[in-house]
């Protein structure tokens, strides 16, 4: 077909949607920043550790308040030049599809937490399956495709709005970048049984992924260059993968990262066993998005991933990190060295996962706490009661 | 006075129906040849007969919208001059950029006439466009039917320039996959 054809047929676009066209869609910036700032004023209370209604621990596990929308928008491709295309995005949907979910109380009204879902976003390989504005928060949750499961990313403790929507636009945005970022691991196991290793990176502004065995990444721990032969999906052919040789000596990189901690700590990445729970053994340690860093424990029957998220420490600073205990929680595994500085922003209760989020005082550090088990309610109800309850008293 | 109205001075063969239409609709009817043809005084001959086919027209038509419906009949005829023109000079004009974007949906080749029917087709490209949100559909039809400059567009929606421009392209090519995936060889 000639494009003068295709041109011409193109002016018998349906006639209804030519003349919505004559308008450009309504755009409800203003209403977002409302809303923003209710949100700023809400952390800025938070910060200060006033005013801010918490939870009881005799309450019975939080219910959504608000009716769940599931929605998806297929067909979206996702673009966000800027804070405000991403505002008017958010708001867009908000107000013409009602597709919202405001399952979260949070510590204001409900205007200032909504909830949408998209997929088929950025990274490659993971999808961006939920955006949540909660007070000063924006939480991100991408959806694994290899395991079916979760991980999130809080971006935004400033109490500034819009720097957090530009954290958020970075995210949007995975190119340009300068350096390797947005480094994720998954552990698996292929079709023959092997332990594998799912990475997923982005560098020099392109992304990556890469199955490995499992075994390899131990070996490359050790810091020499082994003749690994991965399965890789680079989204740059040109891409230098001396990375996973262990040549490379710039930036970051989870073998070295592994390589420092298990330096630092041999053996067993055990660490002092709170009272309510046993045999809490460290297992992983990763660096992900914006310098934040994801703890995994495990409990005989409970696995809790640890993901405290800070700009202020960064990789090249680990040492320091892990020699912080009081501050990060490292001499006391339990969350409590953490929690005793904390203020308990918001709990949600999925079910089969509990999630808290909330702000390290002092800094305006933002962690969340993800405690997830097939019913955590009738394991560790107990033990979760106390967690808030000491969270409680500590906020107060 | 509204739409309904007008038609019916058409209806009536009154010819107070072109100044209605005029009043109300030249301004649009102007805006889409100026977009096409970027010849003022073109562009008003083409409005002018835009008045003419509508008066031809009505009866035994009745528009349903009529903006659409005057605004078709002007972007073709735009474009009709447009491309008898275009046969003796180039430049200044935005239709070569917005066939050079349409090129890459299609082949820009010849094509049967019977391999194509034009109705399923015209029916995918508007089931592409309800798929679409809003803005997207905005933007697709604010390009490719009323042939606005990006810049325009990006100013009426406040985006950037970059931003519209990245999106047509997504949009172009998600038109494209569609139809490919539909079994159009275009």
């Amino acid at each position: 077909m000639k494009k003068e054809e295709l041109f011409e047929l193109l002016g018998e676009m349906d006639e209804t949607a030519v003349k919505a066209a004559e308008q450009p869609p309504a755009r409800k910036r203003s209403t977002l920043r409302i809303a923003i700032a209710a949100a700023v004023a809400a952390c800025a209370a938070v910060a200060v550790g006033a005013g801010i209604r918490h939870f009881s621990p005799a309450e019975p596990p939080i219910e959504p308040t608000y009716p769940e929308v599931t929605v998806s928008y297929e067909d979206e491709e996702l673009l966000f030049g800027s804070a405000e295309d991403l505002a008017g995005y958010l708001i867009e949907h908000r107000k013409d599809s009602e597709q919202l979910l405001f399952t979260m109380p949070c510590q204001q009204d409900p205007e200032n937490a909504l909830t949408m879902y998209t997929p088929d976003f950025i990274p490659v390989g993971f999808s961006l399956t939920q955006i949540r504005l909660h007070g000063s928060f924006i939480t991100m949750q991408y959806e694994n495709p290899y395991n079916g499961e979760y991980m999130s990313f809080v971006w935004g403790y400033k109490t500034d709005g819009e720097t957090y929507l530009q954290n958020a636009v970075s995210t949007f945005e995975l190119t340009p970048m300068d350096g390797m970022q947005d480094y994720y691991e998954t552990p698996g196991l292929d079709d023959s049984g092997t332990e594998i290793e799912q990475i997923y990176w982005t560098a020099y502004g392109s992304s990556f992924e890469a199955v490995i065995p499992a075994r390899y990444t131990d070996e490359l721990t050790a810091g020499g260059s082994l003749p690994v032969t991965v399965t890789a999906y680079p989204f740059d052919k040109d891409y230098d993968w001396s990375f996973l040789s262990g040549k490379q000596d710039t930036g970051f990189s989870y073998p070295e990262m592994i390589r420092q901690v298990k330096k630092q700590y041999p053996g067993q990445y055990l660490y002092e066993i709170p009272d309510e729970i046993t045999s809490w053994e460290m297992l992983s340690c990763s660096e992900g998005n914006n310098g934040s860093y994801k703890l995994g424990f495990r409990d005989n029957g409970n696995t809790v991933i640890l993901h405290i998220h800070s700009s202020a420490t960064r990789f090249d600073s680990m040492d320091a990190y892990l020699d912080q205990p009081t501050e990060y929680a490292q001499a006391d595994p339990s969350q409590y060295s953490l929690v005793e500085k904390t203020e308990l922003y918001m709990l949600e209760d999925y079910g089969d996962k509990l999630i808290m989020t909330g702000l390290i005082a002092g800094d305006g550090t933002a962690f969340t706490l993800n405690i997830m088990d097939a019913d955590w309610r009738s394991i560790s109800r107990e033990d979760y009661l106390r967690y808030y309850e000491r969270m409680h008293l500590s906020a107060e | 006075m509204d739409d309904t109205a007008i038609v019916q001075l058409y209806w009536d063969r009154n010819e107070n129906a072109i100044a209605e239409t005029s009043a109300k609709y030249g301004h649009y009817c102007t805006s889409i040849a100026m977009h096409i043809l970027q010849d003022h005084e073109d562009a008003e001959e083409c409005v002018n007969d835009t008045y003419l086919n509508a008066w031809n027209a009505i009866p035994p038509h009745r528009p349903a919208l009529l903006s659409t419906f005057l605004g078709k009949i002007v972007r073709n005829l735009s474009f009709n001059r447009y491309k008898a023109k275009h046969s003796r000079k180039r430049g200044g004009y935005e239709i070569p950029l917005i066939l050079d974007e349409l090129s890459e949906i299609v082949s820009d080749r010849e094509t049967v006439e019977d391999q194509i029917d034009r109705n399923e087709l015209i029916g995918e490209i508007n089931a592409f466009l309800a798929a679409l949100s809003a803005e997207k559909r905005y933007l697709f039809i604010r390009r490719y039917w009323y042939a606005d400059a990006v810049a325009d567009i990006a100013k009426s929606c406040g985006k950037t320039e970059n931003a519209v421009s990245v999106e047509l392209g997504r949009l172009r090519g998600k038109l494209r996959s569609r139809l490919t995936e539909r079994g159009y060889d275009l």
